[in-house]
């Protein structure tokens, strides 16, 4: 298969960027996008040209390095994939690839199509944890967790901050990302002493860090190689109510 | 050496942060807060909109009906008028204000755009909110001139010998105009001295672009709705995955509902099943 | 050079114990005024970087990833192993702990392995607290599933992402730290060497990676929990990043490196389906649970269809070798049948290198939603991968690098030959020995961690005079010019050959001679084919750009010119350990049914490299391992 790839080249932060244009040839379906990606800069490194820096590393949908904006989509056409599990049999012979960063304020532009997004591991800070010590914790069956709650845990949990939510949100908003731990913690009793708090508190960093605000677009959800559900959003929602209320009653 | 106390006694001090004003910062400041804010006031709109639905509905059942409700609105509640017309205000520039101002921030989130941007399950009506809401603000505003302040289309007397007619050629007398001439809408009264409402009402919809304004802008209502309900709900933290369809097909049934009420005044009208 | 494995006196039962009832500990209100520097933020790192600073210790942490949350444990998937019993099937922390010992081959300090199985209870209480959500039965309680290696059912899992929701338990707590101030996080930061000051470990220089900055950072003790060396052989199922670069070059600073020669193949991975492959994939070994591994008994049946080869025809090797652990047989032993019956011309899928993990009997069994619901994720990877559904023909999986149970020497406190540099997770050498079992590596990495440094390192800091140096002093600026000009030169070859390429074709090297079976001319092939490659790589890279921003053709040439010369190490270690041991399988020593022949009388020792300069060959130290309580014995799972 040959295909010729738009791909965004920005040198650094504050460089203006632009699209550069390659034809590549010799792929295969069995290839992985990034797979091509790494053909096209061994290609420029024999030419002496610098090769296009993008984030990735486990290659296989779990670590969340990968973050490619692919023809206007992010992680590209197969839905529940990142990047690294997207192949090029979901792509037709021939075809002109547009390949950009997240674009997101949050998410600068580090060089290429590799961004930062310290703004997700700042929102975690904020209070994205059960706030436990090492040590002295209960026996792990001290508590039973109802299976339906560890499976509504999990869901969420299974989110890989990769960042596709706030890239693929028209609104430029990650409150999936946000909703996604807070949905995790709040689904089981360890998270239960500071659901009020987390919710407030994440909620407050997530619009620090300047993403937009969530209008059900579901875009997100569509975008997620996790396929975490908007319910989580309306989940949160509803935690930042009862936040909202307790501080009016409780101070 | 200085007498004073160290800590003197004296009206009670709050701690930082837990004074109301902290609370609405931090609360209502947030883009949740302010998206519950929008989907709040959007619910309570609906709400108005059912109630003045239902109230025109007394359209078609007698001019005598009708008018009496007006009259009622008008005159019997006094005071109470104004602050109703007052809260609803304060709802729809709420509504309003907060949806620009999120919509601008979310702008300004994506300070690069795309060069190609795709939606995959963002429906239509959701990425045309804006817009809609746009029209629906300019609509409103077309309909208090028309039918509150009657600035903008008076009433004539077009089919011979009917209710309208017989409402208009009263005036012209009692106000010496000459013989189809127009009168103003709120010039309409009744048998009772009451403003003729229901007259008017006719009057308006009789003529085709005053309908045709009112049929596309109830079109762009329901759009508009039908994402707004079932979105406001969801940021209300009601409904979950399980009912979230549950909440669309509310939205839609809702919206719907509005829709054919509204439209059906028009319609009859059109239709001549109301004159 | 000394190796003193420093193993407290007792019973075996007693000797952690006693460790802690005999250690120094640090007032509360000094231990803020040491500074840890912690590489690397997977398990082992994270959990120690979070819990040294909810001691009061000041943390420095330092990640290659632009988060902790992408260190590598992120993609283990089966599970994690605790002595919890709680399936009331016999388990317990002396069972664990041979079970560990015996998978190792008998290979490991059974000291350490000892006090894993400990600790191991209180891991699941720590991760539980912090809101892991491991599979709970529908009581309410935890599940447990098998795994390979053992009899019980002792795994405790999420879904097929177990080391994604542990890492998380540890980044989180991490993230707390770094809220609270206690941690200071550098991510796109990659340690390029150890500043060794009178002994001690002083301190470390990296290299920012956005800005290529070369900085150093000094403390009063480093730990690296940089992971491990599978990326050596090119094609693994480890993360592109992982390397050896920060304990390589911790070892040319006199760190002994141990065992570097162990090193595990993994039997269930998707195989190999062309030379563009950058990685490949595992299958969790969970699938073993229910998966029957098999082959056709006929070399004339390979190409036929799966489904139409009838039961009679199929040979079962792991049922029919290994009766009693059948298709959980360890995975060095499951990695070997799979490779010998693949020799003898009956691997099934491109190039013959496959065997086949058949669901039908299982789906038969339980039913396809019961299937659905245990492994969908992994049944959805594989039709992703392979455009094959597993539902209905049986997957194809061959081995693959997966771990590295060698690596740098540490004693019984995980501190190296070098004063205050400790050395956790995967990146050390303690206790797998010469194969790990599943589910053991997020064990131990999360022990090291949580409950095992924070103890040993207490102990360090109050037996030991404080003495920071300044990273301005002259020895680091002295470290700082050499990583420097080693940047440089990587810049100023101007070749025209990608270090990727050098990478592919050292991973060809390694596999073919130092994989899963070496011989003793392999392993001395191997040597001069790497020096050759090493040669032309200085010769021909090409690495454009400059140092001054982030430049990933220079991250990777630095990494791949580290893997030219431990590869050399690994093949020496290979080729001087003459025996067959766990994922070390040297030819010449196997019993007549093919099973690996240990020489215990010569061989229960770790070996210790010790660098002598790029010219000169390493020399080989020897810690014996003295089992005192365990009886070595022939590893059999039949």
């Amino acid at each position: 298969m040959k295909f010729t790839l738009h791909i965004w080249r920005q040198a650094n932060r504050t460089a203006p960027g632009r699209m550069e244009t390659h034809a590549i040839d010799g792929i295969t379906g069995d290839m992985s996008f990034l797979e091509m990606i790494d053909l096209l800069n061994e290609k420029l490194l024999r030419e002496g040209k610098e090769a296009i820096a993008f984030d990735h590393d486990c290659r296989e949908g779990i670590c969340g390095s990968c973050s490619m904006m692919i023809d206007g989509q992010a992680h590209g056409p197969e839905r529940g994939a990142a990047t690294c599990q997207l192949h090029m049999r979901s792509f037709a012979d021939g075809a002109d690839i547009i390949v950009e960063p997240w674009r997101v304020g949050a998410f600068p532009v580090i060089r290429d199509l590799s961004v930062d997004r310290g703004a997700f591991d700042r929102i975690i800070q904020s209070g994205g944890y059960v706030s436990v010590n090492t040590g002295g914790t209960p026996d792990g069956n001290a508590l039973p967790v109802p299976k339906p709650h560890q499976e509504r845990a999990m869901d969420a949990a299974e989110c890989i901050g990769c960042g596709a939510c706030a890239a693929a949100c028209p609104n430029a908003s990650a409150m999936l990302f946000v909703s996604a731990k807070v949905g995790h913690l709040g689904a089981l009793p360890q998270g239960q002493a500071e659901r009020s708090e987390r919710a407030k508190n994440m909620v407050a960093a997530h619009d620090r860090e300047g993403f937009g605000h969530c209008t059900f677009y579901g875009e997100c959800e569509a975008a997620c190689p996790k396929s975490i559900s908007t319910e989580y959003i309306t989940q949160l929602n509803s935690d930042y109510l009862a936040s909202a209320a307790k501080a009016v009653v409780k101070g | 050496m200085s007498t004073a106390a160290i800590n003197p006694k004296g009206p009670r001090v709050y701690p930082a942060g837990q004074s109301p004003r902290a609370w609405a910062d931090t609360y209502l400041a947030s883009t949740v807060g302010q998206k519950i804010l929008v989907g709040t006031t959007g619910l309570l709109l609906v709400g108005f909109l059912i109630g003045h639905m239902v109230g025109n509905l007394k359209m078609f059942s007698s001019p005598e009906s009708i008018n009496k409700y007006a009259y009622f609105l008008k005159h019997d509640l006094g005071a109470l008028i104004w602050v109703a017309r007052g809260g609803l205000l304060a709802l729809f520039v709420t509504h309003l204000v907060l949806a620009l101002r999120l919509r601008l921030a979310a702008r300004a989130a994506r300070p690069v755009p795309y060069r190609v941007m795709k939606t995959a399950q963002a429906t239509l009506q959701a990425k045309t909110m804006l817009w809609t809401g746009v029209v629906i603000l300019a609509f409103t505003v077309y309909h208090l001139l028309h039918f509150t302040l009657g600035l903008v289309h008076p009433a004539s007397a077009a089919a011979p010998d009917d209710y309208l007619t017989q409402r208009v050629n009263l005036q012209q007398a009692e106000r010496n105009l000459s013989p189809g001439s127009a009168v103003n809408y709120l010039d309409l009264k009744d048998d009772a001295g009451r403003h003729d409402v229901y007259a008017m009402v006719v009057a308006g919809f009789r003529t085709p672009y005053i309908s045709a304004i009112y049929l596309v802008c109830q079109v762009l209502l329901l759009v508009h709705l039908s994402h707004g309900i079932q979105s406001s709900l969801q940021t209300l933290g009601l409904v979950g995955k399980r009912f979230t369809p549950a909440a669309v097909a509310l939205g839609w049934a809702v919206a719907g509902t509005i829709f054919v009420g509204n439209v059906a005044i028009v319609a009859a009208v059109w239709a001549g099943y109301v004159k | 050079m000394k190796l003193d494995a420093r193993v407290p006196s007792g019973p075996l039962p007693q000797k952690w114990e006693n460790f802690k009832k005999d250690q120094k500990l640090v007032n509360p209100a000094n231990k803020r005024k040491f500074r840890v520097l912690v590489v690397g933020t997977g398990l082992a790192g994270g959990a120690a970087a979070a819990t040294l600073a909810e001691l009061g210790y000041e943390v420095l942490a330092f990640c290659f990833q632009d988060s902790p949350r992408r260190a590598h444990s992120i993609a283990a998937q089966g599970g994690i192993n605790a002595a919890k019993n709680y399936q009331n099937d016999g388990d317990s922390v002396w069972r664990l702990f041979y079970d560990t010992i015996k998978g190792g081959d008998f290979r490991a300090r059974e000291s350490n392995v000892h006090r894993l199985a400990e600790v191991s209870v209180n891991i699941i209480d720590q991760c539980v607290a912090q809101g892991v959500p491991f599979a709970r039965e529908y009581g309410g309680l935890l599940e447990n599933r098998s795994f390979g290696g053992a009899q019980v059912s002792r795994t405790f899992y999420c879904r097929g992402q177990t080391g994604q929701q542990l890492l998380l338990g540890a980044y989180q707590a991490l993230s707390r730290q770094i809220h609270a101030g206690q941690v200071k996080m550098f991510p796109r930061t990659e340690m390029l060497d150890l500043v060794v000051i009178d002994g001690r470990a002083r301190g470390i220089v990296v290299r920012h990676l956005e800005s290529g900055k070369v900085e150093s950072f000094a403390g009063d003790a480093v730990l690296l929990a940089t992971g491990g060396y599978s990326n050596l052989y090119y094609l693994s199922t480890n993360a592109q990043g992982c390397n050896v670069t920060a304990t390589y070059r911790a070892y040319k600073r006199g760190a002994a490196f141990a065992n570097p020669c162990y090193t595990q193949i993994h039997p269930t991975c998707i195989p190999v389906s062309g030379d563009h492959q950058s990685k490949l994939t595992l299958m969790s070994e969970s699938l073993r649970n229910d998966g029957r591994v098999w082959v056709p008994k006929d070399p004339t049946d390979v190409g036929k269809h799966p489904n139409d080869i009838p039961d009679a025809n199929r040979d079962y090797i792991l049922e029919r070798l290994y009766p009693s652990y059948g298709n959980l047989a360890p995975r060095d032993v499951s990695s070997r049948a799979a490779k010998r019956v693949c020799d003898e011309h009956r691997g099934v899928g491109p190039g013959g290198r496959g065997v086949y993990l058949d669901f039908a009997d299982a789906i038969r069994r339980q039913g396809e939603p019961k299937i659905r619901a245990k492994y969908g994720n992994l049944f959805d990877m594989y039709q992703r991968i392979t455009a094959e559904n597993a539902y209905q023909r049986p997957m194809r999986i061959y081995p693959a690098l997966h771990y590295t149970m060698g690596g740098l020497w540490v004693d019984y406190h995980l501190m190296s030959n070098i004063d205050g540099l400790f050395v956790l997770g995967e990146a050390n050498f303690s206790d797998h020995g010469a194969n790990r079992l599943g589910a053991s590596a997020l064990m131990q990495g999360l022990a090291d961690g949580y409950f095992v440094i924070p103890y040993t390192l207490g102990n360090y800091f109050a037996s030991t005079k404080q003495d920071r140096r300044s990273a301005d002093a002259s020895e680091f600026k002295a470290v700082e010019a050499e990583v420097t000009g080693q940047v440089k030169r990587l810049l100023s070859v101007n070749g025209k050959r990608p270090a990727s390429e050098f990478h592919r074709e050292l991973g060809k090297v390694i596999w073919d001679n130092v994989g899963m079976s070496r011989t003793k001319q392999s392993c001395e092939a191997a040597v001069s084919k790497i020096r050759g490659l090493r040669e032309e790589f200085w010769q021909t890279v090409s690495v454009p750009g400059t140092a001054d921003n982030l430049n990933v053709a220079l991250e990777r040439a630095g990494r791949v010119a580290d893997f030219l010369e431990f590869g050399e190490l690994l093949a020496t270690d290979a080729l001087l350990r003459n025996e067959s041991c766990g994922g070390h399988f040297r030819e010449e020593y196997q019993y007549p049914d093919g099973e690996a022949k240990r020489d215990d009388e010569h061989y229960t020792h770790a070996a210790a490299f010790e660098y002598q300069g790029d010219d000169k060959p390493p020399t080989r130290h020897q810690e014996p391992l003295n089992y005192e309580t365990v009886k070595p014995a022939v590893r059999s799972y039949k």
